[in-house]
């Protein structure tokens, strides 16, 4: 019962990170911008996060940081693609690299003596929520959280709200799949993407600071280990819809909590291993999604040029 | 032949000053950062050609990125993304070693060449899988060639700790190769081995591969337009899966090379990110195979230089990072307005047919 | 009143002058039609009204006012909606999503979907469209989609109306019902342009005409004072007869055969529902029909391109319906796709290279691995010089070509292959009037030459003049094969789904039956 329990408080903590960035990822590609850069970005949010709430001793402007820092990282992307209209992949990596780069080299020049001692930051408490909390097994998995992971799930409806219920989300989908027509109706296609694109920073960079200062208290080098990439198949797995993504990441939470399951248990299995596991079931899971129909944008990674 | 040379040139300067600006932005952040720029490039330049060992050293250091900068380049000219070839050059380096530590017993020669088929074959066959999800199922191969390379990395971590671990060592790291499957060094006093050399045959090839063959043809038409190339009667999925197969190969070769060359043994971070700098040393050659020897050659100076740096002032070696994602934004960005600008010209007899 | 002056515009595209002193008035409460070959600069004249291009010179009045033309969103303010050809919806979206789609000042940010259902449902019911506003557009047809366009336009309140070409692909029932609303339109005050080719339409439903030939506009006349002669003569600057450039022939064995054919479409659905014919040595068949009744799918079942459900395709005898591609073209089939830019060509390459896709494994351009760059250079010079394929140049980009130049790049590899079949579909689609007259004849001189030619086409001038059999397509099936000689009017019946034996069965019938159409 309190390994059940522990176990599915752990899916959630670990599919949080996961879903933030890819509620983030999704109005990016559906405005038709393919930002494989989300990794990069992450990393960005998750240093400016540490940073900031190391020198502030204050978590909430860390997270602020992480968010800006996240909303940076896509306006370069933004202005090299849509400006400049260069491939986006190619774009994404160079992001990726810049983000591997630039926040191991300014970890190395303000942390230096903390490398090895690994500098601790005031991170997000988890908030036991009176009463709910207690109760046996809900309590801790779902009653249990620091404030992000609530502010996470809540941002599901939020965004299915945006995408389905206001303007600003048929203007996103428009110019993802018919920039043209947008246009013709004088929505602006630049503008829309650029907003697009800085949303998605902002998620992004708030995914990558919940990793450095909620989930734990430091930051390493390179800390995201992937989860941008696992990001980019949370959003095809849940099928470009807010609710689809939030199973994607849950399925992607449980993997990494399983991971961890197993290397608590103490059993006989390499450590190895078992750290392939989240990586497995991505492609199984992509493998198993592939045949649905989906909704993805059909001007993604295109583009937009006027006559 | 004049106008090839002016071809050649007008294709050389774009990169060249997209490489000049990086130069100038890497300059910038240094001294932003607080570090002594200057003293950085001295320490960046003295770490690759002060004398013949550090230039055999840089070499070294250019020719995994040979390989799979390669590897990349012939993915992107059939419109395979391949960002999995960090998985396929690890790849290659475990099977090369546990050739090298298996067949002990074989004669020198004989055992280099076989690290090598086992390193192209392990490398083949991490490019296939995901060749094959793309072209049976659509899956988008940059999602898998990544997962891929997270899953070698693990395999990796898992046979230094466990089957082939050296235990005389702290370390992790596996058994040390048969002595006899050391490549021998090209030059005295230098780690030069002659995987670079290989490295740029394997880069003509490449080449002749590429522009003087109907595979080629192939290859290059599915990647512009395999909707087109699947009209003119070319099997794209198996053209798409070939290509996935010649580039892994590619980059396992490379790996193979690196253990049997250069390290003798497999440790966890044998790659260091070859992989992923190839991306940028393809882009930066504009995915032309023999551009690519140019290219590698001057992130492996990037990549020996960083190192040097990190000793000399501090600066982490992730440097070379920051500078490798700015040259490639500046090159994509340079390399599409040259396109934009041709199109715009001849656009207008299309545009004009079009409208009607 | 004039709602509409336009005076002495010019566009130019590089040098290209696609319209030139473009004189234009438009009434309030007509419907006007602009009339014109392909190419004739109708759409570029309209483009520029609604503010998609800007002009070079000249000035637009709007109302009397003089007004800058500088975006959509100008024009819209001006009261002026376009439906495009195109259909400009998202089809991710519902049909008040796409109705109310960038008009934030009106619904707000937040969409109360209730609301807009009803006022969509109040305008449906003003002009009698019948529309579902909660249905996705992916999933209505192509008849109701214009009308949201439509719709779309009024909401915007639209009192100038552009129409380019609405009836492509509309059934001739769907035409009449569009030109009731059109109708109802203009009567209720507002303007109406309708962009078109099609001579019919303008005589039946239109009030007045301005005819434009070569980006220059012919002039300006009332429909009651002017005659269908008179209209072409203005339109093509020559009369026209229609005439056909067949030299009667006996035809051969068959090289092409059908047999009860069933492909699928994209999302699954039947498109070719059990068609049978055969195409002989030395003669051209043509297939009529509305887009989307299959035709397309059943060229792609021919080449190898889409999967055969069931049923046989033979190639002078031999099953190819499992065949790759490749097989087909080494079997002697030759194939102009519907697509020249997606299908047909690699942008990116020089002509020399486009030249020999399909056969670039074969001597003399490969000799075993090795491709034969000396080879592929003389084809190429060899072929832009007997097509006229400009520029002379084999090594230029086929991206940077003219339409009509790209067409010929893929006329001159099919027939350099000396195929025994040779399927084009929608061969002229798009082009100007020479690259059609160059393209028709090569199809009429591989008919002499004894292959067999299907001719897949919606433009029934195209498959009456070059014909010797006509079938006509409807929901996937073979309404009848009539002559060349039939009547216009039977073959609209047909392609609105008509079966040819129910309409010999009804004449004979009735006396005054087959009136309708």
């Amino acid at each position: 019962m309190d390994q059940l329990s522990s176990f599915l408080a752990a899916t959630i903590r670990m599919a949080i990170p996961l879903l933030i960035a890819a509620l983030g990822l999704l109005v990016s590609e559906r405005s038709g911008l393919m930002n494989i850069g989300v990794e990069g970005t992450m990393l960005s949010g998750a240093f400016a996060a540490f940073s900031v709430a190391y020198y502030t001793n204050n978590y909430w402007l860390g997270m602020l940081a992480g968010m800006l820092a996240g909303c940076f990282m896509t306006l370069v992307f933004a202005v090299a693609a849509i400006k400049f209209r260069a491939p986006q992949v190619v774009i994404g990596c160079a992001i990726n690299m810049l983000g591997s780069g630039f926040t191991a080299v300014l970890f190395r020049k303000m942390f230096f003596d903390a490398q090895t001692g690994g500098t601790q930051v005031k991170s997000f408490p988890s908030l036991q929520i009176p009463g709910l909390s207690s109760v046996p097994l809900l309590g801790e998995t779902f009653f249990s959280h620091n404030i992000i992971v609530y502010i996470g799930i809540l941002m599901v409806p939020a965004i299915w709200f945006l995408m389905n219920r206001t303007s600003i989300g048929t203007r996103i989908i428009a110019v993802g799949e018919h920039p043209k027509a947008a246009d013709s109706l004088g929505i602006n296609v630049f503008v829309t993407r650029y907003a697009a694109a800085l949303f998605s920073g902002l998620l992004m960079g708030m995914a990558g600071a919940y990793l450095a200062i909620a989930q734990s208290n430091t930051f390493q080098v390179d800390m995201t280990g992937g989860k941008g990439y696992i990001a980019m198949a949370v959003v095809v797995l849940g099928k470009w819809r807010a609710l689809g993504v939030l199973a994607g990441a849950l399925i992607f939470g449980g993997a990494n909590a399983l991971q961890m399951t197993l290397q608590n248990a103490g059993l006989n299995i390499p450590n190895n291993l078992i750290l392939m596991v989240p990586y497995i079931v991505t492609v199984l899971a992509v493998l198993a999604a592939c045949k649905q129909k989906a909704i993805d944008a059909s001007a993604k990674g295109v583009p937009y040029e006027k006559a | 032949m004049k106008e090839k040379m002016t071809g050649y040139l007008q294709s050389i300067w774009k990169p060249l000053l997209a490489v000049f600006f990086s130069i100038a932005c890497s300059w910038l952040l240094l001294t932003v950062f607080g570090y002594p720029a200057n003293d950085a490039f001295v320490s960046l330049w003295e770490a690759s050609f002060k004398n013949l060992r550090v230039f055999g050293n840089t070499l070294n250091k250019a020719c995994p990125l040979l390989f799979t900068g390669i590897a990349v380049a012939i993915g992107n000219r059939g419109s395979v993304f391949n960002i999995g070839a960090e998985g396929q050059f690890i790849m290659g380096c475990a099977a090369a070693t546990w050739v090298g530590i298996t067949f002990t017993g074989m004669p020198g020669p004989l055992l280099m060449v076989v690290m090598v088929l086992a390193g192209a074959l392990a490398g083949a066959a991490w490019g296939f899988v995901p060749g094959l999800l793309k072209t049976k199922f659509s899956i988008s191969e940059i999602i898998t060639t990544i997962m891929f390379n997270y899953i070698a990395l693990q395999l990796v971590g898992y046979l230094v700790r466990n089957p082939m671990r050296d235990l005389n060592q702290a370390e992790p790291q596996s058994y040390t190769i048969a002595e006899q499957g050391f490549m021998p060094y090209l030059i005295e006093k230098t780690k030069l081995h002659p995987g670079f050399v290989v490295g740029c045959i394997a880069a003509v090839l490449i080449y002749i591969l590429l522009f003087k063959t109907y595979f080629g043809y192939e290859v290059r038409a599915v990647g512009y337009n395999s909707t087109a190339a699947k009209y003119g009667g070319i099997n794209v999925s198996r053209t798409m899966i070939s290509t996935m197969l010649i580039s892994g190969a590619l980059a396992g070769i490379g790996g193979a090379f690196e253990v049997a060359g250069s390290a003798h043994y497999l440790y966890e971070k044998i790659s260091n990110g070859y992989g992923y700098t190839a991306i940028a040393v393809a882009i930066l050659a504009n995915n032309n195979p023999i551009g690519v020897i140019l290219s590698s050659l001057l992130f492996g100076f990037l990549a020996s230089g960083s190192t040097a740096m990190q000793r000399n002032i501090g600066v982490s070696s992730s440097f070379a990072d920051i500078v490798q994602g700015i040259i490639i934004i500046f090159v994509a960005v340079a390399a599409v307005s040259r396109v934009k600008k041709k199109r715009t010209a001849d656009k207008k007899p299309v545009l004009k047919e079009a409208k009607q | 009143m004039n709602v509409v002056e336009m005076h002495g515009i010019y566009k130019y595209f590089g040098s290209f002058c696609a319209n030139k002193n473009i004189e234009f008035t438009l009434k309030q409460g007509e419907v006007h039609a602009l009339l014109g070959e392909n190419g004739a600069g109708k759409s570029t004249l309209m483009n520029i009204l609604y503010g998609l291009y800007g002009h070079d010179e000249g000035h637009i009045l709007i109302n009397g006012e003089e007004v800058h033309m500088s975006s959509p969103s100008v024009a819209i303010q001006h009261g002026i909606g376009m439906v495009h050809q195109h259909f400009m919806l998202i089809p991710q979206l519902t049909v008040t999503q796409n109705i109310f789609l960038g008009m934030d000042k009106e619904t707000g940010i937040v969409l109360h979907l209730k609301e807009l259902e009803k006022r969509v449902k109040e305008l449906n019911d003003r002009f009698g469209f019948n529309v579902e506003p909660q249905s996705l557009i992916w999933q209505i047809p192509v008849g109701v989609q214009q009308k949201v366009e439509i719709l779309k336009v009024l909401m915007r309140n639209a009192k100038i109306l552009i129409l380019d070409e609405p009836t492509a692909v509309l059934t001739p029932h769907e035409v009449e019902e569009l030109f009731t609303s059109i109708r109802m339109l203009a009567d209720s005050g507002y303007s109406i342009i309708l962009i078109t080719h099609k001579m019919s339409e303008v005589m039946t439903y239109t009030d007045r005409v301005t005819v434009m030939r070569l980006g220059e506009v012919i002039g300006t006349v009332d429909v009651k004072d002017t005659t269908e002669q008179e209209l072409a003569h203005m339109m093509v600057g020559r009369d026209v007869h229609l005439e056909r450039q067949l030299q009667p022939q006996e035809p051969g064995k068959p090289l092409l055969e059908l047999s009860d054919l069933h492909v699928n479409n994209d999302k699954g659905l039947p498109a070719v529902d059990g068609i049978s014919f055969s195409v002989h040595a030395g003669e051209i068949v043509g297939i009529a029909g509305v887009d989307g009744n299959g035709q397309l799918e059943l060229g792609e079942a021919i080449v190898g391109g889409r999967k055969i459900e069931s049923g046989d395709v033979r190639l002078e005898g031999g099953s190819v319906s499992k065949s790759s591609i490749r097989r087909h073209l080494d079997m002697g089939l030759a194939h102009i796709p519907d697509d020249r830019l997606t299908k047909g060509l690699v942008l990116q390459f020089p002509i020399k290279q486009n030249l020999i896709m399909g056969s670039q494994r074969k001597e003399p351009f490969a000799h075993g691995l090795m491709s034969d760059n000396k080879a592929i250079s003389k084809h190429g010079e060899k072929l832009v010089h007997d097509f006229d394929i400009r520029p002379h140049d084999p090594e230029y980009l086929a991206g940077g070509l003219s339409g009509g130049n790209q067409q010929k790049v893929i006329l001159a590899r099919e027939v350099s292959r000396d195929p025994k079949v040779m399927l084009a579909i929608q061969p002229t689609r798009g082009l100007d009037i020479g690259a059609i007259e160059f393209v028709r004849s090569k199809l009429v001189e591989e008919r002499s030459k004894g292959k067999a030619v299907l001719l897949i086409s919606t433009d029934l001038d195209e498959i009456r003049s070059l014909s010797d059999r006509i079938l006509v397509m409807h929901g996937g099936q073979v309404m009848g094969e009539v002559g060349p000689d039939v009547a216009v009017d039977d073959l609209g019946l047909m392609m609105a789904g008509k079966r040819l034996d129910d309409m010999k069965a009804e004449a004979a019938g009735t006396v005054e039956g087959g009136a309708e159409g």
